[in-house]
This record gives C-alpha cells, structure tokens and sequence, in this order.
C-alpha cells in the first residue's frame, strides 16, 4: 500500500474543502481498503467521514420520509425500528447483505458507491477497460458473474443488494457540493457503461453522498427481496429481485421491480411494472411479467442461467406478494 | 469398551482456549530484533523465458537488504512454467519496503505458447511442459494399470453399462495460517527455522540437504499450527528465508500472502476420469474400465499412487484403469486430506449410482449386492480382513427408512474407502518427583493428537488427566516424528506411547518389587497406586516410587517409546457411508444441503468427541471442495485469488451433520484404532450429486457442483 493523507473533518463543508484531485472518501471502508490494498485505488488524500457528527443517523421526518445518513451503518438500518415497521424489504436485502461482521462497519452511502466485483477488473494481471485498460476480458473469458443486461464494452453486474431494494422504494440520495447540495431519484443515481467506463454512479469529485430518503410506502404495500447466491454468507448476488407492490382491492396499484446482479446498474425492469399496474396479480399474469423481465437479456457464454434465475426469483417473488394479498383479505 | 475408564471418553482439548482467545503462539507471531522480510517476485505468465530481470531501481530504495534472482541464485530459473512462480526475492527491513522493492524489479519476459488442459496436453502437438514419459502422449508425468481379468469378457457378460466423464476442479486446502517462515542464523552458523508444517524432521531434512549441512546444524521448530489439510508437507518458502538470512546474517521472516497461497502453493489437483462400468440385469458387476488423467501443473505433485488405498469396494471380476498425471503449464498440486481419494470416489460413486439407476435397484441394495467383504481381494491384490463395509451400508439403510418424503428433496447415498499410515514415532515419557509425566512428541499436534496421547498414559497408569503434560517439541529436543499425515499421526504417536508408558510401567513394578514383598510380573496399577494383583499389599503410590527412585540408585524414570514399520500403510481398511439430503427450489433450482450423515468406521475411538469433529471437519471440507470450490483460470492465470471469490462453505452453508461411528477393531492398530483424520472428506461430493440426481433427475458430473446451469433444474420443478 502506497502512503497517504488521512483527514476527520468534523464537518460536511470541512470535508468538502478537502476534496479535490487525488482525494478519496473513507466511510466503512470495507470496499476502499480491499481496492487500496491491490493497488485499484491509491488516494493521496484519505477524507474519514466518520468524524461528522450527525451522518450517520436515521430518523423520520415530517413529511413523511425516512433519511438515513450515508453513514450509518447497515446493522444499524436493519435493527432500526422504523425499518422494521415500514421496510421490511429492506431488512431482507441487508440480512442477504455480506456477513455480520461486514455489516457492523460497512456504511449505507458506502454500498451505493462500491466498486465493481469483476475479478477481471479486481486483478491486477487484466488492465480492463475500466482501469483505463484496452477491452473487456469477461467478454469472451470467465463470463459466469457478468451482466446480461445493459453491458456495453463492459459487463460488470453492480453488486449491491441494497441498492435494488432502496429503488424499489423510491429511495432518493441527497448529495452535497460546496456551493449547493441537489436531491436525486437514486434510478438516477446509477451509471452504465454507455455512460461512464470508468465510474458507477454521477458523484463528482467535488460532491459526497450524505444521505439516503425513502417516502413511506403506500397503503396496503407489500415488498419482498429474495436472492440466489452460490454460498448463504459473505457471497454477491448472482441474481436478486426487489418487488414492491400495493393494491387497491385485488388491482395492482403501484409496482417496482428491480433486479439486482445482472446489469451494470440496479437494473429496473419498468416494462412488467407497466403490465403489472391496473388487473389482478392472476398466475397467468406472474407468468408472463416473468418472461417479459428478461425479453431484452443478451447472455453472455456462460451465464445464460442468469436469465432462468431472473424469472425464478420474480416468479417467486410476485406469488408472494399474491399470497401476502389474500392473507390481508381474510 | 468397558475395559477402559479413560479411553473412548469425551476429552476436551486443552489447546483449544490459547488458541480461541489468541493466546497460541504461531509462526508470524515469532519476531526477533533486526529482523528482516522478504517479498517475492512472481511471473504473471504461464510459459516464457525470462530475457532479464533489472534490479538496480529496487537495490536503490533505502531498507533493502538483498536479491536474489536467476543471476545470482539457484533457487530461481529463467524458465517460466506457470504463472505465479517465483522469480525473485528479496530481504528488507519491513514489510511494506519489501512489496514495494517488488514491484520495483523490472523482468523482461520472452513469452511462449502454454497449454493449460490436461487433455489437450497429452496430443503430440500441444506445447511441451515437460518431457514425457511416455511416446504416445506429449506430457505425461506417470502412468500406471491396474488390471484384472478380461475386460472385454466382462463386458459382454454385461446387460447394460454407463459411460460419463466426470471432472473435479483444483481446489486449495484454504487453511486459516498462509504458510509462514523465520530462518536464523547464530553465531556457530547453525540454522533455526520456525515454520508453519506438519512435519519439522521432514524440513529438517530437506534443508539440511539442501544447504549440505549435517542435521543436527539445523533446528526446526513448528509453532501452533492453523490448519494444513495435507497442504504443508513440504518446502515452500523456506529454502527463499534461510538463504536471504545467510547472505544478510539477520533473520528473515516470509509470510505468504492469502493471493500468494492461491496461486502458488500446493493445492487438490484437478482430475478428469472417463469411465464405463457394467452389469447383469441382476446387479451383478461385470467390467469395469476407466482412464484417470491428473492435472499435475508445471512438475510432479498429482497424488496418483493411492488407487488401492481408496477404490475396491465392490468385486469387480474384470477391469482396467489407466492413471496418467499429465503436465501443464498450472500451479502444482499437492496432497488435500485424503489425497488421491475424493476425485476418484465422486466419479466411481457416481458411477454407482447411475447403474443403479438403470437397472430400477435400490442404491444400497446394489452395493450390498456388489461389496467387498472379508477374504475378497483389494485392487492390487491383497486380502481383506474383516471389514466395516457392510455394517456402513445396513446403518445408512435404517437412516434412510426413516427420512420423511417430502417434495424437492432427494436422498443420496455413496461409499468410500480409506487406509491410514504409520510413520516412524517416537516419544520421551518422564516421570517427575510428584508423579506427574511429561511426554514429549516431535509430532504436530493437527487434530488433537497430544490430548489423546495425554489419555492414553493416563490410562495406563491409572493417574489423572491432568498430571499428564504432553508437547510437541523441536527437532534438537523432541524424539523423530514422520510428519502429520495420511492419517497417521494418532495412529502411529499412540503405538510409540503405547510402548512407552508399558516399559514405564514395567521399570516401575521392577522398581517397586524392591519395596514390596511381590514379583515385578505380580503388579498392577490401580488409582494411582503399584499394588500386587493378589491384593497381598495395599500398594505404594506411583508418585511415592518415582520421588524415591530419584534419591535412590535407580534414578529418574524415564522411558523412550518407538514405532514404525516398513509399509507406509497399515492394514487398517476404513469404509465409510453416507447419506446426504438435499433441497432443490422449484423456482429458482438453488440447492440446499440439508443434512448429511456418515457411517464410518473407525475402529476404536480413542476420543469420541475429536472424531466427531474430525468427520464433521471433513464433511465440510468435501462439501466445499465438491459443490463450492475451484480454481477458476484464465490463460493460467487464478481469478479468483482471495477468499471472496474462492468460496469455502460458511457456517450458514454446512448442513446438519451427523456422524455416526462404527467400531470394528483393527488388528494392529493401538486399542484397536482405525485413522481418522482423512477419510470423511473423501465421500461428500459424490453422495451430494447422487442426492441432487435423487430430487431433480440430473446428473451432474463436474466440480464445484453449485456451477451446474441450474436452470436446468428449474425445467420439470417450475411451476409447481
């Protein structure tokens, strides 16, 4: 490991004027350390932003959000009583999330905001595209773990199991810059590879995420985020779904469905939550949502199987939220 | 066994609270003033020539101490065979300087065209790794048959045979420890090595070899020890310390890092088996023919000569295998618990249960009707004695009648076969002034070994546990121990202190008939005591005697223990079944392992609760190495190189395990022991895969199992 300049602000504005070229944000740093150590990244300048009083807190607020500070912790989010009351989905993709002890101190703003798990782009023998290197390796190579939808020269898969389940609830990020801080849709928050080759979501180099709102779902809204992983711990999706739904009487009101694990970006599968909306959440129906999610996937060599977990896992998880309906009737 | 009041009990380890609480000292934790650490330079090529290699950037960066590189040092060649071998060294005065000075070496490589499948290694225009032995097949390492009867008889006796090719994946041993080292110097120019191995007189050795010098000029020393699995046997990193500590007169400490230990050191070779076995409709086995190919890497290191030690369970009248170890240009493998045993059960139980399949019989019926008993001949020939094969199998049947069907779920069931070694032993028993004993072993103490040895003195001389003290010592202290492997090391260790405590126990009665009125034949010992059989006398404590043969003309008593024997093996057969449950979900085709039982027999169990673990221990590791594990390369080079994208099982993904101990005494073996350390890995892939054929009716055939497209089994399964 190089040597660097590690800085606690005790501030936002504080650690705002400490960035610049070379300048990295730590926030758990179970990502960064691991990215330092091979070499992927090599700060000058380290900014803890453990030091800011107030970052890491949840709490509600009036009008009806949840914000949770970029830094609080995800076992902290998962044991949040309002989290439990709310957003049970939530819970589900943190406890799927890593192992405990990566929970304790990997933050919230820091799962957004990881890097890649491409072992092409984690190596340091492939100088890929996204080091600035020539091409994709995974593009004809060891393509098991990759995207089969929204790769473009590159075929990354975003490996949060947060973020799907955050988008699934219509979670905004709040992001902050020296001269003013913006509030963005996280669907916009993400960047894929027709983008960006080089970076996975829009924060600048000037700006830090501080923190996460998600409005109170509507009534009668029933979530689910389910996940197939080779091993039950400490291992990324290799597929996962995040369905959000409400009804009023047996119509599908409201539908979120992302998918985790197969794209670039937390991928939103807008096309079945259009045909979801406005008739009953029939098997038939489940069926066909569950064919038109991977109508547009382009499997690679060896990850065709992705396509099949996709469906599975909605299958799966629409039937839930139909049985979780029927209970709520009797 | 009533006959014991000690033996066969549940005897917690004494060393197991050091080293939850961090208390073990082990080989990193051994630091001197002065000392310096290396760093090595590896090739990122799998086949090249190195043209130079430019060391004047690194000799410059202030705390480096030395280099070594093919110019100036035997240890390194210009020929590059694998990606990851070393190329370089070098001593600096921390760690950090040492990485950096690394990466500082600037090597010019003449790049070459590499074969990295065995398969496609063997064809007369594949790149040469290394010259064949043989002159048909480029690569060949070794070849070996084992044949009997007539194969082509056998086959057309036959009513129906199954063809697969089955392929395991390399998999690494993932022990907690990465190899670690610290060689030294002093002043007299004798050498000391601490290092992390499970034998210190094969180092010793191997050293001592290497640098000319006699044995008793080098003292090596293992610390605690976290983990081996058979994957520290041999020099590694060693050789690399003690020259840069001779070059620099200061010691030097090298610890392989977790990449490191992926791609260069010895892990569980990768296999491809090609098999065709037949049989009458009746279930009778007829033929059985197969060609084993083993990936051995870029040198000799498959395990190819424990064939006889793991197959022959079934009385096969006619067969053949062909067992070629084949070069690549890939790390080289070593032994992995068990070695040679896991690949070759996985596909010959696969085979098993696939026939079975075919011909509408029962898996275990089929075995029964096929296995081996006593009197029947073992592949290469000899007789078995009695044998725990059967009993396994009636076990593993009552097991099965009681698992509730439920839907998605499959049952499988497969057999194994293992021997255990036993190794030259020797142990020092003292008897201190208080009755106490110290025995000193030159064992490593992998699996709990001291705390049976501990049992066994106690036992025998009717004290308790606790005035027994057992350590394993150095090589300039300790007794010659054969290294810890191949099962051996309880096996072995207990004969030698089997030896030692009754010669103790006969200076003892000698010693005492000159206290009492009694013969030294006419003694026993009771509650600590030497009391005449007979009752004649009430007896004399054995810590009254041994106070008072300190003081008198005898002296100390102190006693030598030895065993060994001029076959690696003993002729102890240990059979195994087991029977695995397994949850397929219909959606998605994820597989759960619910639970898996083993039926093992394990002779005599010295300490139940430590061969429990060692078949739970085993289990895991099958299941890992079988459904979750692997090597993953691209043009040779490992992928995943950490322990994120290698998976090991987690708590999460181990089933419920149930290991079930059968006790047939082995002839030989101390109190009638069988080795455990080994064989309850070797079953898990093959009974795992017959369980998932059981609940999907697929049959897979290739390690690690979780890679299967399980889309296919989502096919007939969705929907329901």
């Amino acid at each position: 490991m190089k040597t660097f300049e590690y800085i606690t602000p005790e501030t936002i504005d504080e650690a705002l004027e400490l960035l610049g070229e070379g300048a990295q944000i730590l926030a758990g740093g179970t990502d960064l350390l691991g990215e330092m150590k091979r070499g992927l990244a090599t700060p000058k300048r380290l900014i803890n932003l453990k030091g800011i009083q107030g970052l890491a807190d949840i709490r509600s607020i009036p009008d009806g959000f949840l914000t949770i500070g970029s830094l609080a912790t995800l076992s902290h989010l998962a044991e949040h009583p309002l989290v439990a009351q709310h957003y049970p989905l939530l819970i589900e993709a943190l406890q799927r999330t890593a192992s405990p002890q990566i929970r304790n101190i990997a933050t919230v703003g820091g799962n957004l905001c990881q890097r890649p798990r491409c072992w092409y782009y984690r190596h340091s023998a492939f100088p890929c595209i996204r080091k600035h290197g020539e091409g994709c390796f995974a593009m004809g190579g060891q393509d098991r773990y990759h995207a089969i939808f929204g790769g473009h020269r590159c075929f990354i898969v975003h490996p949060s199991d947060l973020a799907p389940a955050l988008m699934a609830l219509d979670a905004e990020v709040r992001i902050a810059h020296a001269d003013d801080s913006r509030i963005v849709p996280l669907t916009d928050f993400f960047v894929g590879p027709r983008d960006s080759l080089t970076q996975e979501n829009i924060l600048t180099r000037q700006e830090i995420l501080t923190a996460i709102r998600i409005p109170v779902p509507p009534d009668n809204a029933y979530g689910t985020y389910l996940k197939v992983s080779e091993r039950k711990a400490t291992d990324f999706a290799l597929a996962s779904v995040a369905v959000s739904i409400a009804w009023l009487d047996t119509q599908v009101t409201h539908a979120r469905v992302v998918l985790g694990g197969v794209a670039p970006v937390p991928w939103r599968v807008k096309q079945v939550e259009e045909m979801l909306i406005g008739d009953e959440l029939s098997g038939k129906r489940i069926e066909r949502a569950c064919e038109r999610a991977v109508d547009d996937a382009t499997p690679l060599r060896h990850n065709r199987y992705k396509v099949a977990l996709v469906k599975g896992l909605l299958r799966k998880a629409l039937h839930a939220a139909h049985r979780s309906r029927e209970k709520g009737e009797k | 066994m009533s006959e014991h009041w000690l033996l066969g009990k549940r005897v917690p380890r004494p060393d197991a609270i050091p080293k939850v609480t961090g208390e073990a000292v082990y080989t990193d934790d051994i630091t001197f003033p002065g000392m310096l650490y290396g760093a090595v330079v590896r090739s990122p090529y799998a086949c090249a020539s190195i043209r130079s290699v430019d060391t004047s950037r690194a000799e410059q960066l202030p705390g480096v101490r030395a280099i070594l590189t093919p110019t100036n040092s035997s240890l390194f060649s210009t020929e590059i065979l694998y990606a990851g071998q070393k190329v370089a060294a070098l001593a600096a005065t921390d760690p950090h300087t040492a990485q950096e000075a690394a990466s500082l070496i600037q090597v010019e490589y003449q790049r070459h065209r590499a074969v990295f499948d065995p398969i496609r290694a063997m064809s007369r225009d594949a790149p040469v790794v290394r010259p064949s032995r043989s002159q048909e097949f480029n690569n060949v390492c070794s070849h070996q048959r084992k044949e009997r009867g007539d194969l082509e008889t056998g086959f057309a006796q036959a009513d129906i045979i199954v063809e697969n090719t089955y392929r395991v994946g390399i998999a690494h041993q993932a022990y907690m420890e990465p190899h670690a080292c610290v060689a030294r110097f002093d002043v007299s120019g004798k050498l000391t090595v601490w290092t992390s191995i499970q034998g210190q007189f094969n180092v010793r050795a191997s050293l001592a070899s290497m640098l000319g010098m006699p044995v008793h000029d080098v003292r090596v020393i293992a610390p605690e020890i976290g983990g081996a699995f058979g994957g520290k046997t041999s020099l590694i990193m060693e050789p690399i310390a003690v020259v840069l500590a001779k070059i620099t007169g200061a010691p030097v400490k090298i610890v392989m890092s977790r990449q490191e230990e992926f791609i260069d050191a010895h892990p569980g070779p990768g296999c491809i088996i090609h098999v065709k076995t037949a049989a009458r409709q009746d279930g009778t086995l007829t033929a059985e023919w197969a060609e084993i190919i083993y990936d051995t890497g870029a040198a000799p290191g498959a395990p190819t000569g424990n064939f006889d030690r793991t197959r022959g369970l079934y009385r096969i009248p006619n067969f053949r295998y062909d067992i070629y170890s084949v070069y690549t240009h890939k790390l080289i493998p070593g032994a992995y618990r068990a070695p040679g045993a896991l690949e070759l059960t996985f596909a010959f139980e696969s085979q098993i249960d696939h026939l079975a399949g075919e011909l509408g019989q029962d898996p275990i019926e089929f075995r029964l009707k096929n296995a081996v008993d006593e009197g029947d001949l073992t592949v290469d020939g000899k007789v078995y004695p009695t044998i725990g094969l059967r009993e396994s199998l009636h076990q593993a049947r009552e097991q099965i009648k009681a698992v509730e069907h439920k839907p998605h779920r499959g049952i499988g069931v497969a057999c194994g076969k293992w021997m255990n070694a036993i190794g030259a032993s020797g142990v020092i028993l003292t008897l201190n002034e208080d009755g106490s004993v110290n025995l000193t072993s030159g064992a490593v103490d992998l699996t709990g070994v001291n705390t049976v040895l501990a049992q066994i003195v106690a036992e025998e001389l009717s004290i308790s546990l606790d005035q027994i003290h057992v350590q394993t010592r150095d090589t300039d202290v300790a007794p010659y121990a054969a290294l810890s492997g191949g099962s051996r090391t309880t096996y072995g260790m207990s004969l030698a202190t089997q030896n030692a405590v009754r010669q103790l126990k006969k200076d003892l009665f000698e010693f005492a008939s000159q206290h009492m009125p009694v013969s030294p034949e006419a003694f026993t010992v009771a509650d600590g005591k030497v009391v005449p059989r007979d009752g004649s006398h009430t007896g004399i404590p054995i810590r009254e005697l041994a106070r008072i043969a300190m003081y008198s003309a005898r002296g100390p008593l102190t006693v030598t223990g030895s065993a060994s024997d001029p076959s690696w093996l003993a002729d102890s057969y240990i059979f195994i079944t087991q029977v695995a449950e397994v949850e397929v979900d219909p959606d998605t085709g994820e597989i759960t392992v619910l639970r898996v039982s083993s039926f093992q027999d394990v002779g005599f169990a010295l300490n139940p609760m430590l061969v429990e673990g060692q078949i739970e221990g085993g289990i895991v590791q099958g299941l890992g190495w079988g459904y979750l594990e692997g090597l993953v390369f691209d043009k040779g080079v490992v992928l995943n190189e950490n322990l994120t994208e290698y998976k090991i099982p987690t708590a999460l993904d181990a089933p419920e395990l149930v290991p079930v101990l059968i006790e047939i005494p082995s002839a030989d073996g101390p109190y009638g022991i069988k080795g455990v350390g080994e064989p309850s890995m070797v079953v898990t892939p093959a009974v795992l895969a017959n369980a998932i054929h059981d609940a999907t009716g697929i049959r897979l055939t290739e390690t690690p199992l979780v890679q299967d497209d399980l889309s296919t089994r989502q096919g007939p399964l969705g929907n329901m």
